[in-house]
Protein backbone atom coordinates (compact mmCIF):
# COMPACT_ATOMS: atom_id res chain seq x y z
CA UNK A 1 0.00 0.00 0.00
CA UNK A 2 1.43 3.26 -1.13
CA UNK A 3 1.21 6.44 0.99
CA UNK A 4 -0.92 8.04 -2.23
CA UNK A 5 -3.30 4.92 -1.67
CA UNK A 6 -3.45 5.40 1.95
CA UNK A 7 -4.29 9.60 1.41
CA UNK A 8 -6.66 8.48 -1.89
CA UNK A 9 -8.55 6.21 0.61
CA UNK A 10 -8.73 8.98 3.16
CA UNK A 11 -9.92 12.09 1.24
CA UNK A 12 -12.87 9.88 -0.47
CA UNK A 13 -13.93 9.05 2.96
CA UNK A 14 -13.89 12.50 3.81
CA UNK A 15 -15.25 13.27 0.89
CA UNK A 16 -18.14 11.41 0.75
CA UNK A 17 -19.33 11.99 4.69
CA UNK A 18 -19.52 15.67 4.26
CA UNK A 19 -21.91 14.98 1.36
CA UNK A 20 -25.40 16.80 2.88
CA UNK A 21 -28.53 15.24 1.70
CA UNK A 22 -30.93 17.87 0.35
CA UNK A 23 -33.78 18.48 1.99
CA UNK A 24 -37.19 17.35 0.49
CA UNK A 25 -38.73 19.69 -1.81
CA UNK A 26 -41.45 19.85 -3.85
CA UNK A 27 -40.91 18.57 -7.28
CA UNK A 28 -39.97 21.25 -10.12
CA UNK A 29 -42.40 21.60 -13.11
CA UNK A 30 -40.59 20.64 -16.08
CA UNK A 31 -40.81 21.93 -19.38
CA UNK A 32 -43.26 19.48 -20.58
CA UNK A 33 -45.41 20.53 -17.90
CA UNK A 34 -44.99 23.68 -18.61
CA UNK A 35 -45.89 23.49 -21.95
CA UNK A 36 -49.23 24.69 -22.26
CA UNK A 37 -51.43 27.45 -23.15
CA UNK A 38 -52.00 29.81 -20.38
CA UNK A 39 -55.05 31.65 -22.16
CA UNK A 40 -56.56 28.62 -22.52
CA UNK A 41 -60.08 28.71 -20.88
CA UNK A 42 -59.72 32.72 -20.50
CA UNK A 43 -62.80 34.32 -21.91
CA UNK A 44 -61.71 37.55 -22.27
CA UNK B 1 -37.36 -10.30 5.26
CA UNK B 2 -36.28 -7.64 3.46
CA UNK B 3 -37.28 -4.42 4.46
CA UNK B 4 -39.48 -1.85 2.70
CA UNK B 5 -37.48 0.35 -0.44
CA UNK B 6 -38.40 3.42 1.31
CA UNK B 7 -36.72 2.18 4.71
CA UNK B 8 -33.59 1.25 2.46
CA UNK B 9 -33.80 4.49 1.31
CA UNK B 10 -34.00 6.41 4.40
CA UNK B 11 -31.11 4.81 6.17
CA UNK B 12 -29.26 4.63 3.12
CA UNK B 13 -29.87 7.90 1.57
CA UNK B 14 -26.33 9.53 2.80
CA UNK B 15 -24.05 6.69 2.03
CA UNK B 16 -25.38 6.57 -1.44
CA UNK B 17 -25.14 10.38 -1.55
CA UNK B 18 -21.69 10.14 -1.34
CA UNK B 19 -20.94 7.51 -3.48
CA UNK B 20 -22.77 9.16 -6.49
CA UNK B 21 -20.86 12.59 -5.32
CA UNK B 22 -17.43 10.70 -6.11
CA UNK B 23 -18.50 9.13 -9.05
CA UNK B 24 -19.29 12.29 -10.29
CA UNK B 25 -18.03 15.39 -8.53
CA UNK B 26 -20.78 17.02 -8.64
CA UNK B 27 -23.28 17.56 -6.33
CA UNK B 28 -26.26 17.92 -8.84
CA UNK B 29 -24.93 15.03 -11.07
CA UNK B 30 -24.97 13.08 -7.65
CA UNK B 31 -28.42 13.75 -6.65
CA UNK B 32 -29.60 12.80 -10.35
CA UNK B 33 -27.26 9.80 -10.48
CA UNK B 34 -28.74 7.96 -7.34
CA UNK B 35 -32.32 9.32 -8.96
CA UNK B 36 -31.73 7.32 -11.48
CA UNK B 37 -30.18 4.21 -9.89
CA UNK B 38 -33.16 4.21 -7.05
CA UNK B 39 -35.27 4.02 -9.85
CA UNK B 40 -33.55 0.50 -11.54
CA UNK B 41 -33.29 -0.40 -8.09
CA UNK B 42 -37.35 -0.20 -7.32
CA UNK B 43 -38.04 -1.89 -10.16
CA UNK B 44 -35.98 -4.76 -9.02
CA UNK B 45 -36.45 -4.22 -5.01
CA UNK B 46 -38.32 -7.92 -4.52
CA UNK B 47 -35.03 -9.78 -6.00
CA UNK B 48 -32.20 -7.77 -4.31
CA UNK B 49 -30.17 -9.82 -2.27
CA UNK B 50 -28.04 -6.60 -0.78
CA UNK B 51 -29.61 -3.61 -2.06
CA UNK B 52 -26.87 -1.61 -0.80
CA UNK B 53 -23.55 -2.48 -2.67
CA UNK B 54 -26.04 -3.58 -5.33
CA UNK B 55 -27.19 0.24 -5.78
CA UNK B 56 -23.86 1.44 -5.52
CA UNK B 57 -22.91 -1.35 -8.86
CA UNK B 58 -26.20 0.36 -10.51
CA UNK B 59 -24.39 3.67 -10.09
CA UNK B 60 -20.99 3.07 -11.36
CA UNK B 61 -22.13 0.98 -14.19
CA UNK B 62 -24.36 3.88 -15.28
CA UNK B 63 -21.81 5.95 -15.03
CA UNK B 64 -19.37 3.86 -17.14
CA UNK B 65 -22.06 3.40 -19.73
CA UNK B 66 -22.25 6.67 -20.40
CA UNK B 67 -24.90 8.32 -18.29
CA UNK B 68 -25.41 11.86 -17.95
CA UNK B 69 -27.09 14.16 -15.61
CA UNK B 70 -30.19 16.03 -16.86
CA UNK B 71 -29.74 19.02 -17.41
CA UNK B 72 -33.32 20.21 -17.28
CA UNK B 73 -33.34 20.61 -13.52
CA UNK B 74 -32.77 24.39 -12.53
CA UNK B 75 -29.11 24.74 -11.04
CA UNK B 76 -29.18 25.75 -6.89
CA UNK B 77 -27.08 26.57 -4.75
CA UNK B 78 -24.37 23.60 -4.28
CA UNK B 79 -24.53 21.99 -1.35
CA UNK B 80 -21.11 21.47 -0.44
CA UNK B 81 -18.53 22.77 -2.80
CA UNK B 82 -18.13 24.99 -5.55
CA UNK B 83 -18.69 23.79 -9.13
CA UNK B 84 -15.95 24.77 -10.88
CA UNK B 85 -13.40 22.59 -12.46
CA UNK B 86 -10.66 24.49 -10.88
CA UNK B 87 -9.93 23.87 -7.26
CA UNK B 88 -11.03 26.78 -4.87
CA UNK B 89 -8.82 28.27 -2.59
CA UNK B 90 -10.44 28.49 0.58
CA UNK B 91 -9.56 29.39 4.15
CA UNK B 92 -11.38 26.13 5.49
CA UNK B 93 -8.98 23.95 5.56
CA UNK B 94 -12.05 20.70 5.29
CA UNK B 95 -13.77 22.42 2.68
CA UNK B 96 -10.81 23.09 0.75
CA UNK B 97 -9.73 19.64 0.79
CA UNK B 98 -13.08 18.37 -0.42
CA UNK B 99 -13.10 20.78 -3.41
CA UNK B 100 -10.08 19.53 -4.26
CA UNK B 101 -10.94 15.83 -4.18
CA UNK B 102 -13.86 16.63 -6.44
CA UNK B 103 -11.83 18.74 -8.98
CA UNK B 104 -9.52 16.07 -8.82
CA UNK B 105 -12.46 13.26 -9.11
CA UNK B 106 -13.54 15.43 -12.11
CA UNK B 107 -10.49 14.88 -14.01
CA UNK B 108 -10.65 11.66 -14.47
CA UNK B 109 -13.07 10.16 -17.48
CA UNK B 110 -15.81 7.97 -15.84
CA UNK B 111 -14.32 4.77 -16.02
CA UNK B 112 -10.99 5.10 -14.47
CA UNK B 113 -12.98 7.52 -11.91
CA UNK B 114 -15.40 4.23 -10.96
CA UNK B 115 -12.24 2.25 -10.37
CA UNK B 116 -10.99 4.03 -8.07
CA UNK B 117 -14.44 4.74 -5.86
CA UNK B 118 -15.17 1.50 -5.71
CA UNK B 119 -11.52 0.07 -5.42
CA UNK B 120 -10.50 2.85 -2.41
CA UNK B 121 -13.69 4.10 -0.93
CA UNK B 122 -15.69 0.24 -1.25
CA UNK B 123 -12.79 -1.11 -0.52
CA UNK B 124 -13.62 -3.62 -3.66
CA UNK B 125 -11.09 -6.07 -4.32
CA UNK B 126 -10.26 -6.25 -8.34
CA UNK B 127 -11.74 -9.18 -9.21
CA UNK B 128 -15.27 -7.51 -7.86
CA UNK B 129 -15.35 -4.16 -9.40
CA UNK B 130 -13.96 -6.48 -12.89
CA UNK B 131 -17.55 -8.22 -12.30
CA UNK B 132 -19.65 -5.00 -10.78
CA UNK B 133 -18.20 -3.11 -14.31
CA UNK B 134 -18.57 -6.19 -16.77
CA UNK B 135 -14.96 -6.24 -17.36
CA UNK B 136 -11.78 -7.79 -17.58
CA UNK B 137 -9.42 -7.82 -13.73
CA UNK B 138 -6.53 -6.86 -15.78
CA UNK B 139 -8.45 -3.74 -16.95
CA UNK B 140 -9.38 -2.96 -13.88
CA UNK B 141 -5.70 -2.81 -12.71
CA UNK B 142 -4.55 -0.71 -15.49
CA UNK B 143 -7.56 1.56 -14.83
CA UNK B 144 -6.81 1.79 -11.21
CA UNK B 145 -3.04 2.78 -12.13
CA UNK B 146 -3.63 5.28 -15.24
CA UNK B 147 -6.15 7.16 -12.56
CA UNK B 148 -3.12 7.06 -9.63
CA UNK B 149 -0.77 8.42 -12.02
CA UNK B 150 -2.97 11.32 -13.13
CA UNK B 151 -4.01 11.90 -9.89
CA UNK B 152 -0.41 11.72 -8.61
CA UNK B 153 0.34 13.90 -11.27
CA UNK B 154 -2.42 17.00 -10.19
CA UNK B 155 -2.00 16.34 -6.65
CA UNK B 156 2.37 17.41 -7.45
CA UNK B 157 0.84 20.39 -9.45
CA UNK B 158 -1.75 21.75 -6.76
CA UNK B 159 1.06 21.14 -4.15
CA UNK B 160 3.56 22.88 -6.62
CA UNK B 161 0.74 26.18 -6.81
CA UNK B 162 0.43 26.18 -3.34
CA UNK B 163 3.83 26.75 -2.80
CA UNK B 164 4.01 29.49 -5.20
CA UNK B 165 1.20 31.21 -4.35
Amino acid sequence: MTNLEDQLRQRLRTTAERVVVPPTSPPTPTTEECDVDVDAGCSW
Amino acid sequence: MQMPFEQFVDHNARALLGSAYLLTGDTHAAEDLLQDALERVFMHWSRVLDPLPYTRTVMARRVTDGWRASRRRPRQEPLIVDDHDVPVPDTTQGHAEHADMAALLRQLPPRQRAVIVLRYYEDRSEAEIAHALDCAPGTVKSQAAKALRTLRQLTDDLTEHGRAT
